[in-house]
């Protein structure tokens, strides 16, 4: 009797201490109501998702303005414009390590490039019968890469040398990696993803993906602006040979907001009117007249651009890229440095749309490539090949044929003619560096306001890149300055 | 004579007693062979041989007593009783038998040839014999070498309470306890030992041995005792689960054996405003803003035709406000078991009109032994309250109603001609309408409860399973009349409905083995514990209502939102303890738990929390046998770690990295949904939060136990602190977060006094007092001197963001202020002057903010008093704190003169005109040169010493009245808060917006006011 009382009562003790083994499950949790890197990256749904995230980042401040901002206002094309301490700081080469676009490009940037680490990192292990007999998860891996590679360039052109994050699970406070390596990374990326990349096609309902013409006019520009113009000139020849793309007839069609991924786009950001998807950019530049703002409007072209549209008489590109807006279309109010009307406004998009414009923002189009392979052919001491490619870019626009024959001349033409042709749309800056930090120089301290008074603006070596955003210092012991700020 | 089942059963139990017997021998001889050998050489010694002796220990009012303790004096053998008092052993006639049990007092008997000896034993009244609830087991209070507080019901049953926190309240050294609102159901907040962690304050609850997060789910009066355990030696059996700022053990009321009683007390009481503040009247209030008008040269603006009332709107808001209480217990028990139900209703008024808390609580506690070896029990306890609350500091923008009631303009009438709630003329409400077009109502269900079962197996071994629970759940509604104000008009009103529920359950498996031989008393337990606790949250809001009588989300139009969220955690543990004690004079405690949670990361999933303390008897010793006035002395001293998990609110699962699903972009024609990296970013590494304690005390009782004295000193320190702290954007994200562990302590440093005396001991006239006093020394130590975590956010003038009162920062105690230095006001110009600390000839926030003070105490103090004379008693609540400061951010609005506002009578002394010499700045709208920024210009001291709580009452005396059933009658009047001596100039120095923060402390911007009480009661005893 006595038996079965003890041995129930140890029966119990042994239940009661074998529960534990089986608890682990206890503090073994997965989020129920979040969204993590455990439980996301299972699928290849997940995986298209994930790069549609890294996608999303091309809706940050730095694709929406201020890549124009940086490439057209640091440079000779557009005045700050606006009130913003920050941006004149960009215009006036005042930049100090606590400017807030300093700070918020270096961060958009790289949360671009996370985003698509996030990609790089998770799709590899993911094994899914939907991409049994395609390619597709190759894609989506070369997707991400184009896109990282994207960032890294703005990167690097922008901040000099940068840290270079290439997975999510790494070094949390790196320091900066020399340009030269950055690069090296940049081209491997884009090499590597052009062999998968989908080629362009007009029926494509994945318009606004990264195509292997997009790698490859990307390369294009990443070896001209390291000076690397005989790798320039192969990735040119690359683009050029497809079929596929070719020059809008009409000029004016590419800034219509009615023509968005046409044969001329290599890269080009999609805006909608869907919510998450929509355009704040246009509002940010377009006048009273179109908008009903009646603050005062950004990135408001120079002079000395509207001078170099009408010595040329190129009114096509001239009409298509400014909107001069009279007394009678404003409320009055005169963006500064302008003192009186008519006040040019960038008018690359025409849709303001109370900050939800759908209009498209092109990042590569084929006549940038078309004018950078003649610059690489100059470049490389074939200046009577160049010619044709910037007369092919003039005839569009009703322009007669270049008069330049020597090498000089013709470094000038291109860099006059990619200056109207591709104005307010990010490029003038990079274009300006690869003619010379002493030539940037001398544009620059030439520099005269709408009155013509001299700006003054001062600009050394140092500027020409930007400092390191002194928050981001103070969250990374590693990060050094750059020399000068 | 007793009847044939027992008999049965205890024929059945002998043969178990006599198994168990035979196996402890072999126990005794397999664990400790050299006692056992010395007991074989005695009994080996030509003696008369032993006989077998029965006999029944039983209690004062006959109830036998189970476990008691019998003993052969200056033998080795000894067992206990059974659950019917009985117990079996063999003595030599010659023996004398040794009976002993917690909290009674021990009794010798001569076995003088009897084969039965039966003892009654009586309770002992010495504290020193008192049994402690330690956690996992009980203690004599003669045993305990930790820093453990003991607080019993009798020192709180002579008034009413309403929160536990008054059960709490000035009773212990060490321990402070905080109301930081005197809104009606609040939270309060109880610091020990300082607060030894950034990320909490609170200590933890374990209710009848489940662990709980607070203590809402029981009804105070249910209490009857409270063990504080202060020090990781005592607390460390905890472990992680935020045992660092120490472990409060709650016991509920049970029933006696052998007695059933009837419990009833009813009470009702007015509650008041401690003090209304001075405020300007209509023309000074106008002249007020003509000034800060014409100082910003802008033009004055046109005021309202209608604005032509003179109210002073805290007459408005504060009304005299009645509560009414009442509880009921029934209890009993059989020798077999005990039994409890209780009752309790509370309705509770509060001082600013519509806000009421209401409670209904019952709860019941069963103890039953269903044989010799098996007893179950359980304990449920189960309340629901109303809470209507007004939007006050805590939970609104400028401050809400308490503070509207002091910045509203007198002039502004309640309401216009249109029957709306009349707004000043910048658009801010007036209190009224705050008050009664906002209503905000809260049904909570609160459910905590046990069951246990324990087994009585060989060897003195005794296993105990017990499954907890504890339920909150809560039922939020939000309405804004779509009809009678501005905001609710342009609107067309707003609902929000939310419902919580956290759910924990745990399990405990315990396993004690409790054995004395000779000088040795070894109590031993291990265990195991899991704790799971899972969350929901829904919520639902919307807009346009056609109707003010329909308030809830079925009536809205417009604006709908869903949401729902729920997140689950767990903690598996293990842990074992040993108590030995040798000659009842060298005392020794180990433990160890381990702790494996969820919430922390991955890679650090387990945590090891070691503890250990000893103490020394000296006056067991035989040196001290001649110090006659000295009863008792006891030298302590303790060292062990505890663990904080990581806090909850930001995340739960803090080894993943969260995505955010909200990420379109568009390919072709279609938009495709995305995925981005968001916050929090994962930390797979992040360790507990590990605090080493150090104590040392000694406990002393002098004068035959009238004057006990008791001394500790303690030295904490919490290591692997954890911040959120934002990563470089390439880790991933913008201003990307991650709780990260950084170097560096929380320490907490200090002693504490508790002396208590029977100070004057007649027939008919008592006094006994007790004085508690503790200094806390609190200081962050080794983190980055660069590093500065913002805390307290203040929304003050309605800017839109929040500017920070408190930053936790290398160097400073927690709850410090930062800000600037207020040198006076300039004479020439009327504006305050700011230290320019860096002299770099301006004042910057990166250069010239400095540490202003904490708002955590450094001392407190506490002086409790109880006189009987006859059948008259008063019992009397001193306390007080000092050395900390309280930022009035209520005077940044009432004082700031930069708004449409009223003002309080101090601005009457503004500066006028260059050469005025005064300490209350230029009035200037909108304040251009900041002299209401965050600076010491708001500081005042918040030490305060009051009068808590008086109760005077009287016994009737029921020799009379026991025929018709009384047993008891007891009239009672109390008043709380009947003064309170302070420096500070707000309503009251018990104050802090945000609520039971660890890092902000000592805020007061319109937070609800405390009150004075005045209550009357009778406690029936049927």
């Amino acid at each position: 009797m006595q038996k079965k009382y003890s041995s129930l009562a140890f029966l119990l003790v042994a239940a009661g201490t074998a529960i534990l083994p089986a608890c682990n499950k206890t503090i073994d949790k997965n989020p129920i109501s979040s969204l993590t890197t455990t439980n996301f990256y299972q699928t290849a749904k997940d995986a298209e998702s994930g790069l549609t995230g890294a996608y999303n980042s091309l809706y940050q401040q730095y694709y929406i303005w201020d890549y124009q901002t940086n490439g057209d206002a640091q440079a000779d094309n557009c005045y700050a414009g606006g009130n913003n301490p920050d941006n004149f700081a960009i215009d006036n080469f005042t930049l100090n390590a606590l400017n807030g676009n300093v700070t918020r490009d270096w961060q958009g940037l790289y949360y671009g490039v996370a985003n698509a680490n996030a990609v790089l990192d998770n799709v590899p292990a993911i094994n899914d019968v939907t991409w049994n007999g395609n390619t597709r998860k190759q894609q989506i891996l070369a997707e991400a890469k184009f896109l990282r590679a994207l960032h890294y360039f703005n990167l690097v052109t922008t901040y000099g040398d940068v840290p270079l994050v290439i997975t999510n699970n790494g070094n949390v406070y790196p320091p900066r990696t020399a340009a030269a390596t950055v690069y090296i990374q940049i081209e491997n990326d884009l090499i590597s993803a052009d062999s998968s990349l989908l080629p362009a096609s007009g029926s494509n309902p994945n318009s606004g993906r990264a195509t292997q013409g997009s790698a490859d006019a990307l390369l294009a520009k990443v070896y001209a602006q390291q000076g690397k113009y005989d790798s320039c000139l192969i990735w040119c020849n690359k683009v050029l040979a497809n079929n596929y793309y070719s020059l809008l007839p009409n000029y004016a069609d590419l800034f219509d907001g009615n023509h968005k991924n046409t044969v001329e786009s290599l890269f080009e950001i999609q805006h909608g009117s869907a919510s998450g998807t929509t355009n704040y950019g246009p509002e940010l530049l377009l006048p009273f007249s179109l908008t009903g703002d009646t603050w005062a409007k950004f990135n408001l072209p120079t002079n000395d651009l509207i001078q170099a549209f009408r010595s040329e008489n190129d009114t096509v590109r001239l009409d298509a890229s400014v909107y001069f807006s009279v007394a009678a279309d404003t409320s009055g109010a005169i963006p500064p440095p302008y003192t009186k009307f008519p006040v040019p406004f960038a008018y690359k998009w025409k849709q303001a749309a109370g900050y939800n414009s759908p209009d498209n923002q092109i990042l590569i189009r084929l006549a940038d490539i078309i004018l950078l392979k003649a610059e690489a052919l100059n470049q490389t001491g074939q200046p009577a090949q160049a010619i044709p490619l910037i007369n092919q870019i003039r005839t569009r626009v009703h322009l007669p044929n270049t008069t330049a024959v020597t090498q000089t001349d013709v470094a000038a033409a291109i860099l006059k003619e990619r200056r109207l042709e591709l104005a307010l749309e990010g490029h003038r800056w990079l274009d300006l560096l690869r003619a010379g930090a002493n030539y940037t120089i001398s544009v620059m301290n030439s520099q005269v306001d709408p009155s013509g008074s001299p700006l003054n603006y001062g600009l050394t070596t140092n500027k020409l890149v930007w400092p390191v955003p002194q928050s981001e210092r103070d969250l990374d012991v590693n990060l050094s300055q750059n020399p000068g700020y | 004579m007793k009847n044939l089942q027992p008999l049965i059963r205890r024929g059945r139990s002998r043969l178990l007693f006599k198994t168990i017997a035979t196996l402890k021998l072999s126990l005794l001889l397999f664990l400790a062979g050299l006692p056992s050998t010395k007991a074989n050489a005695q009994s080996a010694s030509p003696q008369p041989q032993p006989t077998r002796i029965t006999g029944v220990v039983t209690g004062e009012n006959n109830e036998p007593l189970s476990g008691v303790t019998v003993e052969i004096r200056g033998g080795t053998t000894g067992t206990s009783t059974n659950n019917k008092g009985e117990y079996s052993l063999s003595a030599r006639d010659s023996a004398t038998l040794v009976f002993s049990y917690i909290g009674y007092s021990t009794k010798e008997v001569p076995v003088g040839g009897e084969h039965v000896v039966n003892a009654q034993l009586q309770p002992s009244s010495k504290a020193l014999d008192q049994v402690v609830v330690i956690g996992y087991g009980t203690q004599r209070k003669a045993d305990i070498t930790s820093a453990v507080s003991t607080i019993s019901v009798k020192d709180v049953s002579a008034r009413p309470v309403i929160s536990t926190s008054e059960v709490l309240a000035g009773k212990a050294p060490g321990v402070q306890v905080f109301q930081p609102s005197g809104a009606p159901g609040a939270d309060f907040s109880v610091r020990i030992r300082g607060i030894a962690s950034p990320n909490g304050a609170e200590p933890i609850y374990v209710i009848d041995g489940v662990v709980a997060a607070d203590t809402k789910s029981i009804d105070p009066n249910t209490i009857e005792s409270i063990s504080v355990l202060k020090d990781a030696a005592a607390a460390g059996i905890y472990g992680a689960a935020g045992s660092t700022n120490g472990v409060v053990l709650i016991t509920t009321k049970q029933g006696s054996k052998g007695k059933t009683r009837t419990d009833i007390n009813a009470y009702t009481g007015i509650q008041q405003i401690t003090k209304k503040l001075d405020v300007l009247n209509g023309a000074q209030y106008k002249s007020l803003l003509q000034d800060e008008y014409s100082n910003a040269h802008m033009t004055f603006p046109t005021l309202p035709n209608n604005f032509t009332a003179n109210n002073n709107w805290q007459d408005q808001v504060y009304h005299t406000a009645v509560q009414t209480g009442a509880n009921a217990s029934f209890s009993g028990g059989s020798p077999k078991g005990t039994w409890l139900l209780g009752l309790g209703y509370l309705n509770q008024d509060g001082i600013v009109h519509t806000s009421n808390f209401k409670r209904y609580s019952v709860n019941f506690k069963i103890d039953q032994n269903m044989n010799d070896w098996l007893s179950v029990g359980s304990h449920l306890s189960y309340n629901r309250s109303y809470t209507t609350t007004v939007s006050d500091g805590a939970s609104a923008q400028h401050g809400g109603t308490i503070l509207a009631a002091l910045t509203t303009p007198p002039i502004v009438p309640v309401k216009d001609a249109q029957g709306v709630y009349a707004a000043n003329f910048d658009g801010t409400n007036n209190p009224v309408g705050n008050i009664y077009d906002n209503s905000n109502s809260t049904a909570t269900n609160n459910l905590l409860g046990d069951i246990h079962v324990e087994i009585k197996l060989p060897f003195d071994l005794k296993y105990r399973s017990q499954v907890g629970l504890s339920l909150e759940q809560y039922n939020y509604n939000y309405f804004l009349n779509p009809f009678n104000n501005a905001y609710g008009i342009s609107i067309q009103g707003s609902a929000t409905n939310t419902s919580q529920e956290v759910l924990r359950y745990t399990l405990d498996n315990t396993l004690t083995w409790n054995r004395s031989f000779g000088d040795h008393k070894i109590t031993a337990v291990v265990g195991t514990e899991t704790i799971n606790e899972k969350y929901y949250n829904n919520s639902q809001s919307g807009r346009g209502f056609a109707t003010s009588a329909v308030p809830t989300l079925n009536a809205a139009s417009s604006n709908q939102t869903v949401y729902s969220y729920q997140t689950d955690w767990g903690v598996l543990s293990y842990f074992g303890r040993v108590n030995y004690s040798y000659q009842d004079k060298y005392l020794f405690t180990g433990s160890i738990r381990t702790d494996g949670s969820s919430r922390v990361g991955v890679n650090n999933q387990y945590g090891y929390f070691p503890a250990f303390s000893g103490g020394w008897r000296v006056s067991k010793e035989n040196f001290m046998d001649n110090v006659k006035f000295i009863e008792d002395l006891k030298v302590r001293a303790g060292w062990g770690e505890t663990g904080n998990l990581p806090p909850s609110n930001v995340t739960v699962y803090p080894s993943f990295s969260s995505l955010n699903p909200g990420a379109p972009y568009i390919f072709g024609t279609n938009v495709s949904p995305g995925v981005v990296l968001a916050n929090p970013i994962g930390n797979p590494n992040l360790k507990w939060e590990a605090g080493q304690q150090l104590n040392l005390g000694f406990d002393v009782t002098v004068l035959k136990g009238r004057v006990t004295l008791s001394g500790d000193y303690y030295n904490k320190k919490t290591k692997h602190l954890i911040f959120l702290q934002t990563l470089p954007a390439t880790s991933g994200n913008n201003d990307g977060q991650q709780l990260v562990n950084l170097p560096g302590y929380d320490r907490n440093r200090g002693f504490e006094i508790a002396l208590t005396g029977s100070v004057i001991k007649t027939k008919d006239f008592n006094w006994t007092a007790t004085i508690n006093t503790s200094f806390n020394n609190n200081r962050i130590s080794g983190l980055d001197s660069a590093s500065t975590f913002y805390y307290g956010g203040i929304e003050y003038g309605g800017g839109g963001t929040n500017q920070y009162v408190s930053v936790v920062k290398n160097g400073l105690p927690l709850g410090a202020f930062y800000g600037y230095k207020a040198l006076g006001v300039d004479p020439a110009t009327g504006n305050e002057r700011f230290a320019d600390l860096n002299h770099d000839g301006s004042v910057d926030a990166d250069h010239d903010r400095t540490y202003l003070g904490s708002g955590l105490p450094t001392f407190i103090y506490s002086f409790v008093n109880s006189f009987t004379y006859k059948n008259f008693g008063l019992d009397l609540l001193f306390d007080g704190v000092g050395g900390n400061k309280i930022f009035n951010a209520s005077a940044i609005e009432t004082q700031g003169m930069s708004s449409a506002n009223n003002a309080t009578a101090e601005v009457l002394h503004r500066w006028e005109k260059p050469g005025d010499v005064t300490d209350v700045p230029i009035a200037r709208f909108s304040d251009s040169a900041q002299n209401s920024r965050i600076s010491s210009r708001f500081i005042q001291n918040g030490a305060f010493f009051r009068l808590k709580a008086a109760t005077l009452s009287y016994h009737l005396s029921t020799d009379r009245l026991k025929h018709i059933g009384i047993y008891g009658m007891r009239f009672y009047v109390t008043g709380q808060n009947l003064f309170t001596i302070t420096g500070y100039k707000g309503y009251n120095p018990e104050v802090n917006q945000q609520g039971t923060s660890s890092t902000a402390l000592g805020i007061d911007y319109g937070t609800y006011p405390q009150s004075r009480i005045y209550t009357v009661g009778v406690n029936l005893e049927l």
